[in-house]
């Protein structure tokens, strides 16, 4: 018992454990919807596009959050409207606003020379969260729950049946692009967790796994969110045991439960061809 | 006039304009067959992947370009074998292989902090290419030149029209494994260039952009790769006086070539529809 309450003396390891959790939550939640609405690479997309934001806000010496949104959104949209006016592939355009948009970053980078880790950017700094993203964190959190705790009806049929949704006279778009600047916030809160890189893996893998599992929509969020946390909570603890970078502990439980999933299904499926 | 020529004095600047010029044709060739199927992003799963290969190969020391080249692979095989469960998407998968192998590669890299240079793995470093090095992308410019020049039709059929190809009596697997083992060791080399996150930028830009101007493969095909050379020499040349990242001001380049494409296009820029609409 005590290595499991061993880390919790530590101050940093109750915020890292809290923001882990909470982060796990949002993305889990978030996670049903990017893996059944394709928008998985949209995500990832996002995750690096907001270098530009970032290195802008952080020369500025304003916080970073508000840069870094704000260039997510420019990345999401722009993509969409470039999608929808010109006939070309959906994940060419992605990858080209994307990679301009991290080169820009890259360059304004070098020649703005901005003061603060950039590295913590990239890779993500969980264990110094600091409280102000903390907060800022849980109230996304929040925000993301009550969304889909209270609009749980039209969002089910956003991922199933936009004409259903059309016919009963909903706003498809408006629900559509909501959920997408949700997405963005989600994204840029946990890029100050576990780095530009991994944010996409805590979006995809929970509902991946789930989708192993599960066939009803409910009990799909239910079984991503519950994996979600537990990588999480599995993840800190093995970066603090194994002094290993906790980003990449969290996302590796996630595919060790991805893993497990697959493994569970076979068994099923050899179980019920008997 | 002499300050135009002042980069080439150096034998450092010589080799990264024919570094840069090399890596960035062969991805611009190869990035027109992507686009065809739509296939762009698989080299950015391809980029990511290769972290955990160059991070095995600093700590048994060997030459990163083996261990890079094995967990490419292995990201592709694992890409192809998740498919097969047909009712996860596509996407979804890539996405997941993709970060899988990046975190599997950030916890080696943290669990054993050897002399790896992960800036330099991430980032690229032009600037500091041995003789080797050089000698080894020449070799691999050399053999994708030579089989894209050999076998550009087949991969051609193999890409628009598999079926076709399969009733025409072609080995379309072994073309296609021919074409990623091709990617691959394009990917590797670009690692150097451009670094990490910047590689996929070469392999969907050029073709793209050349996508643009005109519907006749050979023409995009030549087209994609004079725009990869040219943005990628005035890149590194730029970066010479300006002081900047020598890999994101070929991107920039690149992507300033594609918006003004979409401005200019002879079918479907932006201009021409505008007049199209006032007419």
């Amino acid at each position: 018992m005590n290595l499991l309450t061993a880390p919790l003396a530590h101050d940093f390891m109750q915020q890292a454990l809290l923001a882990a959790v909470a982060i796990a939550v949002v993305c889990g939640l978030l996670s049903g919807f990017v893996v059944l609405r394709g928008w998985a690479l949209l995500s990832d997309a996002v995750s690096h596009a907001v270098l530009p934001g970032v290195v802008i806000s952080a020369s500025l010496g304003i916080s970073i959050f508000w840069g870094a949104a704000l260039a997510g959104l420019v990345c999401a949209f722009s993509t969409e409207l470039l999608v929808q006016r010109f006939r070309m592939r959906s994940e060419a355009i992605l990858g080209i606003v994307f990679t301009s948009m991290l080169a820009v970053g890259m360059l304004l980078y070098s020649w703005l020379k901005p003061s603060g880790d950039m590295a913590h950017i990239l890779f993500g700094n969980i264990l110094g969260i600091s409280p102000i993203v903390l907060k800022r964190l849980l109230w996304i959190c929040v925000a993301v729950v009550c969304v889909i705790g209270f609009k749980w009806r039209d969002l089910v049929l956003l991922v199933f049946d936009e004409r259903q949704m059309r016919l009963l006279g909903l706003a498809v778009q408006r629900w559509h692009k909501g959920l997408l600047v949700l997405l963005t916030l989600a994204i840029v809160v946990a890029i100050e967790a576990v780095g530009v890189v991994l944010v996409a893996a805590l979006l995809v893998a929970p509902a991946m796994t789930a989708q192993l599992c599960c066939q009803r929509f409910a009990w799909l969020m239910v079984v991503s969110v519950l994996s979600a946390v537990m990588a999480a909570v599995i993840g800190v603890y093995v970066s603090f045991y194994a002094n290993a970078a906790t980003g990449a502990c969290i996302v590796l439980t996630q595919v060790g439960l991805f893993m497990l999933a697959l493994i569970y299904r076979y068994l099923r499926m050899a179980h019920l061809a008997r | 006039m002499e300050w135009v020529f002042e980069p080439l004095a150096f034998s450092y600047m010589r080799n990264a304009l024919w570094v840069a010029a090399a890596v960035s044709g062969i991805c611009a060739l190869l990035s027109v067959f992507l686009l065809v199927k739509g296939w762009s992003l698989v080299g950015d799963a391809l980029s990511h992947s290769v972290l955990p290969g160059v991070a095995i190969a600093y700590i048994l020391a060997l030459p990163y370009a083996i261990g890079a080249f094995f967990t490419g692979a292995l990201a592709m095989l694992a890409m192809l074998g998740l498919k097969k469960l047909t009712f996860l998407r596509e996407d979804a998968v890539m996405a997941f292989v993709l970060t899988g192998f990046f975190a599997l590669g950030l916890l080696l890299i943290s669990v054993f902090p050897t002399a790896i240079n992960l800036e330099a793995v991430i980032y690229g470093n032009l600037l500091v290419l041995s003789g080797h090095d050089v000698l080894q992308i020449a070799g691999i410019f050399v053999l994708t030149v030579l089989v894209l020049s050999l076998k550009w039709r087949e991969f051609r059929l193999v890409f628009f029209d598999r079926q076709q190809a399969r009733l025409m009596g072609l080995a379309d697997k072994r073309l296609l494994a021919l074409f990623f083992a091709l990617l691959t060791i394009a990917v590797v080399a670009s690692l150097q260039v451009v670094g990490a996150i910047l590689t996929v930028a070469l392999i969907i830009m050029p073709a793209a952009s050349a996508y643009l101007w005109s519907v006749r493969f050979a023409r995009v095909l030549c087209l994609a790769f004079v725009i990869g050379v040219g943005c990628a020499v005035l890149g590194v040349y730029l970066s010479y006086f300006l002081d900047w990242h020598s890999g994101a001001l070929m991107v920039v380049l690149q992507s300033t070539v594609f918006f003004l494409s979409l401005l200019c296009s002879p079918r479907q820029g932006i201009i021409v529809r505008f007049l199209r609409k006032s007419a």
